[in-house]
Order: structure tokens, then C-alpha cells, then sequence
């Protein structure tokens, strides 16, 4: 919890957040003392549990940072563009995360092409496959074109399983 | 020659003659009825009952004057309360009244002390008078931050009541409902954060 210590982080996320944790799976202790397993996902949604974006792994606290104020933004300008209409809302959150797959992760896909991905077939399903073997935040970029107006109780099971390659599980830490 | 008859002579003869012959005795208007009714039993068991009551009498007479709460004044004031109850409240609440019920204390035959009779307040039903409360209490504290454990360095907590920072610079709440609710109340966006592990205990994160 290295980036979530950081006063200016802590600053940041208790002014503009409503912070809650979940544990979701768990990890092995070695007897030599290391972590074996276990892994971190963040969440920032709407209050009504909507996903806006997911920071996914362990990152530093400049790179959390800056995603938070990423996701802020992102809701504000959404809401003063869309001015309440769903349909719109939807399509804004998903060409913002069309436009840094292809801005951040060098993707050359055009956002027209990235939205047709989304019922594709063949050639162009093989590309979206093609994603899953980029970054972390590439995954999760992509899942969020997939699924923009997913709620986190919907999608959190793919986060987890499929983006950081965990099991979602309910034991205890196992020693 | 035969003695002369006397007259007591002649009356015995008549009287036994008219005893012989009783229809032909004249009725007396002097002679007394024979009655069924032994007056004598009568006057000896009727003069102690009188005797009786008249005791009674007289005692519930000087309770009465003395301003104890007899029997007689129970009654009254029974009566009283059927007549208040017909009226409207507000006359009930007006006006003096007396205690509908007798004090369990108070007995017909026990001599009461004198005292001052002051009329009793009427207590409506659901009308209590009670000393004003005040809430000197201190607001509770919910959700205290638990104190860091020994060894473990963290910056100073500064959480509210209701949150805890594990540790960390983020004020957690308890759950993700929570969460949702401050956000929609405090017009805020929602942070949840999805961990391996027992987030409270720093080995287990």
C-alpha cells in the first residue's frame, strides 16, 4: 500500500472519494516469509457503482495520482457534454479509453474501428484478442471499450481473473 | 227455708252457664285478640340491630366532619368523575376535582387525622409531567480508529469517526454501501479498492 500512504494521494482521494475496500481473493505465506499470490485492483466509479476506469496491480504513487485525476476528470467533462443523457454518457466513457489505448499503448486502431470490436467477428475479434497481450492498463482499457457502462460488481471477477491473472476466492490468508 | 242467693252466687251461675253454653256468650268489645306475633322476641332482637346501625351512623357522620376519606366521600367523588367525564376536557381540566379512587390507606372504621382537605388535580389519562431532560450526553463516537500496531510506521490519524486508514492516508469506510451513500450525500465519486489478503493486518496486504 505504498502509493495509498502518500499524503498528497491520501489528500487527493478524501476530497474527491468515497473510499471503501473488499477482499476478494487471497495468498500464500512461505515459510521463509515471502507472499506467494495475491494482487490489488482499484475501482473509480459513480456512486451508483458504475465503473469509470480501474487502476489495475501495484503501482507507484505518481502513476495512481495521476489516474485518479484521470477518472475525475473524465466524469466531469462526461456529465457537462452528455448533460444527463445515458446513451451519450456511454459512448463518452468509451472513446475516452479508445483514445489512450490508442494515444498510450501505441495502438494505431482508429476509435471507429476499436468501437466495431465490440460486436466483430473474425479478423477483427482476432485483433481485439490481440489486446489481452498487451499491459495491465491496456487490458483494462480494453475491457472498459467492452464494457462501458458496466457496474464493479459485474466486472470485477474479469478484472481480477482475467486482467491480473488471480482467483477470485473467499479462504483466509493460508501460512 | 232456703238461704237467699247471693249475687256473686248469680253470677257464678251465669258465668258457668255461659261457659256451658258459649254461643250463647256476648263477644267483649275489652277482651284482647290472641296474635301469632311474639312481640317480645321481636323487641329484643330488633332494639340491638337499631342500636347497630345507629353506631355505624354516627361514625360515618363524624369521619365526614373530621375531613378524612370515608366511604361517603368516595362515593361523592365517584360521582363526580361520571359527571366529568360527560364534560369536555377542558372544563375536566379547569375545574377542581377529587381523586376518583379512595387511598388503599384510608379504612371506614380507622379514625383519620384532621387535616386541611385541598382539592386534588385532576391528571388527564396521558398527560405526564416530567422534568425536563437535558441531553448532557456527548455525541457517540462510532468507529473509532483502532490504535496502530506496535512497530508498523503510519502517519498521524486523522480520520473521522466513522472511517479508518489502515495504515494508509485514505479515510476507508466500512463498506462499499457506505461508500456509495457519503458519496451520493457528499457529491463525490466512489474508490473501492479490491485486495488480496486482510487489508486491516499490514502482513496479510
Amino acid at each position: 500500500m505504498g502509493a495509498l500512504a502518500q499524503p498528497s494521494v491520501g489528500r487527493y482521494l478524501n476530497d474527491h472519494f468515497a473510499a471503501a475496500y473488499q477482499k476478494v481473493g487471497t495468498f500464500r505465506i512461505m515459510p521463509n516469509g515471502q507472499k506467494m499470490g495475491g494482487n490489488v485492483a482499484s475501482y473509480f466509479c459513480l456512486p451508483n457503482g458504475r465503473v469509470l476506469h480501474v487502476v489495475a496491480g501495484p503501482v507507484d504513487a505518481d502513476v495512481f495520482l495521476r489516474e485518479a485525476r484521470w477518472a475525475v476528470d473524465l466524469s466531469r467533462l462526461a456529465q457537462a457534454e452528455t448533460k444527463g443523457n445515458a446513451a451519450r454518457f456511454t459512448a463518452f466513457i468509451r472513446d475516452a479509453h479508445a483514445e489512450r489505448l490508442r494515444v498510450e499503448h501505441n495502438n494505431n486502431v482508429p476509435s471507429r474501428t476499436v468501437i466495431n470490436l465490440v460486436s466483430a467477428r473474425g479478423p477483427a475479434r482476432a485483433a481485439a484478442l490481440a489486446l489481452a497481450a498487451n499491459p495491465l492498463q491496456a487490458r483494462v482499457h480494453s475491457l472498459m471499450i467492452q464494457k462501458p457502462k458496466a457496474l464493479i460488481d459485474q466486472i470485477y471477477k474479469e478484472v481480477f481473473e482475467k486482467v491480473l491473472g488471480e482467483r477470485v476466492s473467499t479462504l483466509p490468508v493460508i501460512k | 227455708m232456703t238461704a237467699p242467693r247471693s249475687s256473686s252466687n248469680t253470677q257464678k251461675t251465669s258465668l258457668a252457664e255461659m261457659m256451658a253454653h258459649p254461643s250463647q256468650q256476648p263477644p267483649s268489645p275489652l277482651q284482647p285478640v290472641p296474635s301469632h306475633i311474639h312481640w317480645p322476641v321481636v323487641a329484643a332482637t330488633a332494639l340491638p340491630c337499631l342500636l347497630f346501625v345507629g353506631i355505624i351512623i354516627a361514625l360515618l357522620v363524624r369521619t365526614e366532619n373530621s375531613g378524612g376519606r370515608g366511604i361517603l366521600s368516595a362515593w361523592r367523588s365517584a360521582e363526580v368523575v361520571v359527571v366529568q367525564n360527560t364534560t369536555s376536557p377542558k372544563e375536566a381540566e379547569d375545574g377542581p376535582a377529587e381523586p376518583a379512587i379512595p387511598s388503599p390507606e384510608s379504612t371506614p372504621l380507622a379514625p383519620e387525622p384532621e387535616v386541611a382537605l385541598r382539592p386534588a388535580r385532576l391528571t388527564l389519562p396521558g398527560k405526564v409531567n416530567l422534568p425536563d431532560r437535558e441531553d448532557d450526553d456527548p455525541p457517540a463516537q462510532i468507529g473509532q480508529a483502532p490504535a496502530a500496531p506496535a512497530g508498523e510506521p503510519e502517519p498521524a490519524d486523522k480520520a473521522g469517526p466513522a472511517c479508518q486508514r489502515f495504515g494508509t492516508a485514505v479515510d476507508f469506510v466500512a463498506s462499499q454501501m457506505e461508500a456509495s451513500r457519503q458519496a451520493l450525500v457528499q457529491d463525490k465519486l466512489m474508490f473501492v479498492l479490491h485486495i488480496s489478503g486482510n487489508f486491516e493486518e499490514a502482513r496479510f496486504t
